[in-house]
């Protein structure tokens, strides 16, 4: 095995297909991916719809005559929606943390584990406030409270599942930290 | 463009065969290593700011682009593993046989093991390296040893 003739092939691919200066502009001028362009678009549109939905609720099916306990559920209902998708989207902004690899990888998979923990809590809570809005004025039939305990189900597995992906991808970071570290 | 830019993406102009080659390493399909390029980018101009001049831009490069591929690593996918075969990157060197073993060899290394190679091939100093990775020169030392059997191993 020749290392060295290795090490200076290695070090002459430096001129591979390098790109040229307009396109590292373009490049740096991208804000985003377009797949992550994408995800940013469709989390806008539905923070800006929903915002619409609740300023049309409250003035065209007369929101001044209703309980104060049932506008505030769909307040926080429709905050809850926005506030989740403003987090995705400052995740998906966030820079690179740490003055070395290892500080790196441990940040993020702190940030991972932090951002699954708020996601599941912030699911969770919104989808409640959906339900019990939804809920509120319907008579409990034994069908209805199927139905809303099959929802709360539902709900429950969804945060449960979006939290594990999260800590799945913390975990990968905390095993590469484990090599580098021994 | 503004003064900062400029003078970012001429530095970046120098040096971004470091990018390319973090690329190939870590990425197996054109779109993908297109991918990590704009991600690396990226994270290279948000993390400007920070640098000083105290270290080489290479170094610093090379720090923010191997954190960039390895925090966002993903496996690689049977598809990619196919593709490839079929998307070799464009080489202006000539490789010899036992060269292009090395190169499959290292591609069975562990995203850490990758960067720590990458790094002794492009020629950086045991206190480069150690402090791009955040570890210890000894450790370094111990890792690069380790690796280098391994590689010798899987070639013989």
């Amino acid at each position: 095995m020749d290392l060295e003739q290795f090490k200076s092939a290695w070090q002459q691919s430096d001129d591979d297909s390098p790109k040229p200066m307009d396109e590292l502009y373009k490049i740096l001028k991208m804000k985003t991916k377009k797949s992550m362009g994408r995800f940013r678009f469709r989390l806008i549109v539905e923070s800006v719809l929903l915002t619409f939905f609740l300023v049309l609720f409250y003035d065209a099916f007369d929101g001044y005559n209703k309980p104060w306990a049932l506008n505030l559920l769909l307040g926080l209902a429709v905050g809850g929606t926005i506030l989740h998708n403003l987090y995705a989207l400052r995740f998906i902004h966030l820079g690179l943390e740490g003055q070395d690899l290892r500080e790196s990888l441990h940040f993020m998979s702190q940030r991972f584990r932090q951002q699954g923990g708020v996601a599941a809590l912030l699911l969770v809570g919104y989808n409640l406030a959906w339900l019990s809005y939804a809920s509120v004025n319907v008579e409990l039939s034994k069908f209805v409270i199927i139905g809303l305990s099959l929802a709360l189900v539902v709900i429950l597995a969804v945060a449960f599942f979006t939290n594990r992906s999260w800590q799945k991808q913390a975990q990968a970071m905390e095993t590469q930290l484990h090599e580098l570290e021994n | 463009m503004k003064e900062k830019e400029a003078q970012f993406l001429r530095l970046v102009d120098q040096h971004q065969g470091i990018l390319h080659k973090i690329c190939r390493l870590y990425r197996n399909t054109a779109t993908e290593r297109e991918d990590l390029f704009q991600d690396m980018m990226y994270q290279l101009w948000k993390s400007y700011p920070s640098f000083r001049g105290e270290a080489r831009f290479s170094s610093w490069m090379y720090r923010v682009a191997l954190s960039t591929a390895i925090a966002k690593y993903k496996k690689p996918s049977l598809q990619t593993t196919h593709n490839l075969k079929q998307e070799p990157a464009a080489e202006s060197v000539q490789i010899t046989d036992q060269q292009e073993a090395l190169r499959s060899a290292m591609e069975r290394l562990s995203p850490i093991e990758k960067a720590i190679m990458s790094l002794y091939l492009d020629d950086y100093k045991y206190e480069e390296m150690a402090e791009i990775l955040g570890i210890s020169v000894s450790l370094v030392g111990v890792k690069l040893n380790r690796i280098k059997k391994k590689l010798k191993e899987w070639l013989n």
